[in-house]
C-alpha cells in the first residue's frame, strides 16, 4: 500500500506538521509506504512529484485551505479529511482511507 | 538546532495553579511579556484567541497548543505550562493537562525559528513525549528532552 498526502492548516505553523507526524507514525504502524507534504509557514515541503502521485494507491488530503496545485491530484482516489481529524483520529482516517480503495 | 532561545525557564510551569484557558493563556503571556518576547499583552491575547475561534486547538491528548503569528511577538518562543488540575478547553474534547503555546515573530527573517516550532509540534505526536511531559517536575530536563527528539528529526 502506498499513501500520499498533503497536510496545511489556516495559521501553517502547528496542525500542518502535527499531522504529518500522526500520519506517518499511523503509516509505519500499519507497514505502509506514505509520503507527506506540508505546506505550511515554510512553503511547500516534500513536494510531491506527478509520478509519487500517479504511483499511489490513494490520496489523503488533510488540508484546511485550498491545495497548491491542487489539479496533481486529479486522477487519484482521493480521502478528504482534515488536519484536526488526523490529529485525533489517526487510525479513523487510515480505515475510511482504506476502505475508499477496496469498494 | 538551539532552542534555548525561544524557551527556557522563565517560559515554562509546571505547577500552575490556572483553572480555565483564558487564565491560561494569560498566565503564559504574562511569563512571555515579562521576559520581553512579546511587545503587547492585550494584542498578543487577542490574536491567540482570534485563531483559537477558527478551529479549537486542543489535540484531545491532553495538549492544546494555541499560538500566534504576529507583530506582538518580538522573539519567537514557546510557553509551557502543565495545570496541577486538567481544565475544560470549552471546545467538547478531552480535558487539557499541558498547553504549549507558540508565539511567533512576523518580523523575524528566515525559517530557523518556524522550524524549530514544526518540529516541536512534531514531537507532540510522540506518546512516549507525553508521558515524559506528564511526569518531569524540572524545566531543564523537559528543554534538554525536546532538544533531544527535536535533533533526532530531519
Amino acid at each position: 500500500m502506498k499513501i500520499v498526502a498533503v497536510t496545511s492548516c489556516p495559521v501553517g505553523m502547528a496542525h500542518t506538521y502535527m499531522a504529518a507526524a500522526a500520519l506517518k507514525k499511523m503509516a509505519k504502524k500499519y507497514g505502509y509506504e506514505i509520503l507527506v507534504e506540508t505546506q505550511g509557514s515554510m512553503g511547500i515541503r516534500n513536494k510531491l512529484s506527478q509520478s509519487d502521485i500517479d504511483s499511489a494507491d490513494i490520496f489523503i488530503n488533510s488540508a484546511d485551505i485550498t491545495i497548491i496545485e491542487q489539479e496533481r491530484f486529479n486522477n487519484i482516489p482521493t480521502y478528504k479529511t482534515s488536519t484536526s481529524k488526523v490529529i485525533k483520529k489517526a487510525k479513523d482516517v487510515f480505515e475510511e482511507a482504506i476502505a475508499i480503495i477496496n469498494k | 538546532m538551539d532552542i534555548s532561545k525561544m524557551l527556557d525557564a522563565e517560559t515554562i510551569n509546571l505547577h500552575s495553579d490556572s483553572i480555565n484557558k483564558y487564565d491560561a493563556i494569560k498566565e503564559m503571556a504574562n511569563m512571555l511579556y515579562k521576559s520581553k518576547r512579546i511587545n503587547d499583552l492585550t494584542k498578543f491575547i487577542e490574536d491567540v484567541f482570534k485563531r483559537e475561534k477558527l478551529e479549537s486547538t486542543n489535540m484531545d491528548m491532553g495538549v492544546a497548543v494555541p499560538h500566534s503569528n504576529s507583530i506582538f511577538v518580538d522573539k519567537t518562543s514557546i510557553a509551557i505550562v502543565r495545570f496541577k488540575k486538567e481544565i475544560d478547553w470549552e471546545d467538547g474534547g478531552e480535558p487539557v493537562r499541558c498547553i504549549f503555546l507558540f508565539a511567533v515573530s512576523k518580523n523575524e527573517k528566515g525559517i530557523t525559528h518556524l522550524d524549530i516550532i514544526a518540529k516541536i509540534a512534531e514531537i507532540l505526536i510522540d506518546d512516549d513525549f507525553i508521558d515524559f511531559l506528564n511526569k518531569t517536575d524540572n524545566s531543564k530536563e523537559l528543554i534538554n528532552k525536546i532538544n533531544d527528539l527535536i535533533g533526532g528529526l530531519k
